[in-house]
């Protein structure tokens, strides 16, 4: 009976723990400045927030964007793009930092200001929750994830 | 209820005096357009303090050692506290320097040159600047991590599983070049080509000044191939003529992957010591890492060899490394780690050690 009680604790804890997980994470759009004609596949994607693609084809400097490391859609975007974890993606992030190897530092901002800059600023990249976008001027979505 | 809620709230609206006439509404607009344009002002301002500031990071670490090694007593050890100055100077411009106290640093002087209560070390561990002229070309001139295989550069406490280093590193290619680099990456068709070419004081010549005529030169060239979650392989070179005339080639190979939550890592490096007046001799060394991920939890083996003389018979060592790691969050992580160490010569008893250490990164 004990044994039963305390299994059923685990599944639920368990059940909690992947549904907090997952709670509020949905779409993900990857959005460039809408002046930026270039377009931008996965593979881009992946070595812009790498750390390996740090200019446009124009030449011109890429801003990158990420959202905090406990944003679960950085956990969708990490996991779609580099196939890490957010977590392990930003101590990635981190290392580059520390080593001085990072060529192009990523900023960290919330969603809200990532859309907002990224409407402003024609070099920007960043990801954010689909919702962020609609209706929004500037920006341009290179790519959908879920 | 909701209509004579919303009917109160335009009653009162209509009395407030504030929002009584369109000339009102008119000064309210103006008077927010004035402070959005103080705080735009206050921004610009804060940015600009911002980006003419040092920024200051930095990592520690603790650590508690086990070993089972003659003479050895388990203890606590302050490993590491480094910190790190970075400043970017314009977006082409940027430094760097990491000062780095060693073993619970610390220094005392007195009138009698009495050191004997003093413990510990500071380095000056790197110092650099760094001119990006485009991606593909950068100058970095100062001190800096050898570029040569994984482990040289990325090597903070941090972000490598163990405290303990794989046995050739730092023991065939040098910790750290005084000299000037040239470094950059370009894509093509889809893979990353990452190079640095560099030329410094040498291994035995570091600081102000360099007791010989010779200098160190050095190349790594590595490829990010567009496959698997990370697929990287890479090749080191570095060639100096020290201080005692031994003239030293090394050689190395190195290569990462991530499968998944499989990491693989491994590195390779022989030297080649040509002293003038000695027999010749090559160093040599090997590990191969795997790391295996499980939500915040890395277990891990390592397998480590290492032979710092072939000329010697039964030289060789290795170690076995049993690795656990929780990550706290990015910037914290717990290790445990066992290592076996055995060696060749079989009256060289062998040993184990244990460390559990907490390492942080302090960020920005």
């Amino acid at each position: 009976m004990r044994r039963s009680y305390v299994a059923i604790n685990v599944m639920l804890s368990l059940m909690l723990l992947v549904a907090g997980e997952a709670f509020g994470a949905g779409k993900v759009a990857v959005i460039v400045n809408s002046s930026n004609g270039q377009g931008v596949t996965l593979a881009d994607i992946k070595s812009i927030y790498s750390d390996q693609m740090v200019a446009w084809q124009n030449g011109n400097k890429i801003d990158v964007y990420n959202l905090p490391p406990d944003d679960v859609n950085r956990e969708v975007f990490a996991r779609k793009v580099l196939s890490v974890s957010a977590q392990d993606a930003a101590a990635a992030e981190s290392n580059r930092r520390i080593t001085n190897s990072a060529r192009n530092p990523q900023e960290v901002k919330r969603d809200k200001l990532v859309a907002s800059i990224v409407s402003r600023t024609p070099g920007a990249i960043g990801y954010v929750p689909v919702g962020e976008v609609e209706g929004k001027i500037g920006i341009r979505v290179a790519m959908t994830l879920e | 209820m909701r209509k004579i809620a919303l009917g109160l709230v335009s009653q009162l609206l209509w009395l407030s005096p504030s929002y009584g006439t369109e000339q009102d509404l008119e000064s309210r607009i103006k008077q927010l357009e004035s402070e959005i344009a103080i705080n735009q002002e206050q921004a610009a301002d804060f940015d600009h303090r911002l980006n003419n500031s040092v920024s200051i990071s930095g990592y520690a670490d603790v650590e508690a050692i086990r070993s089972s090694e003659a003479g050895s007593k388990p203890g606590f050890g302050i490993h590491h506290m480094s910190l790190f100055f970075k400043k970017v100077i314009d977006p082409k411009w940027r430094f760097f320097s990491e000062v780095e106290y060693e073993d619970g640093t610390q220094i005392a002087f007195e009138d009698t040159g009495d050191c004997t209560k003093c413990s510990g070390a500071v380095y000056l561990e790197s110092m650099n600047f760094d001119f990006a002229w485009s991606p593909e070309l950068g100058f970095r001139a100062g001190r800096f991590f050898t570029p040569a295989g994984i482990w040289s550069v990325d090597h903070y406490p941090p972000f490598v599983p163990t405290q303990q280093i794989p046995l050739h590193i730092r023991e065939i290619f040098p910790q750290v070049t005084d000299g000037a680099m040239v470094f950059g990456s370009r894509l093509i068709d889809g893979s990353f080509v990452n190079y640095n070419l560099y030329v410094g004081n040498g291994e035995s010549n570091r600081g102000n000044e360099d007791s010989n005529s010779a200098k160190a030169i050095g190349a790594k060239g590595s490829v990010t191939l567009p496959y698997l979650g990370l697929l990287q392989v890479g090749a080191s070179m570095y060639h100096d003529k020290m201080n005692d005339s031994t003239t030293k080639t090394v050689l190395g190979l190195d290569t990462k992957m991530k499968i998944g939550a499989l990491s693989i890592q491994s590195e390779y490096a022989k030297g080649k010591y040509s002293p003038d007046a000695a027999t010749k001799y090559d160093r040599n060394g090997f590990y191969a890492q795997f790391l295996y991920d499980i939500a915040k939890l890395t277990l891990g083996y390592r397998f480590d060899v290492y032979n710092p003389d072939t000329a010697k018979t039964n030289a060789g060592e290795n170690v076995n490394s049993l690795i656990v790691n929780y990550h706290v969050s990015k910037d914290i992580v717990l290790k445990l780690e066992h290592h076996l160490f055995s060696f060749d010569d079989s009256t060289t008893k062998s040993f184990n050690k244990t460390i559990a250490s907490v390492a942080v990164n302090l960020g920005n």
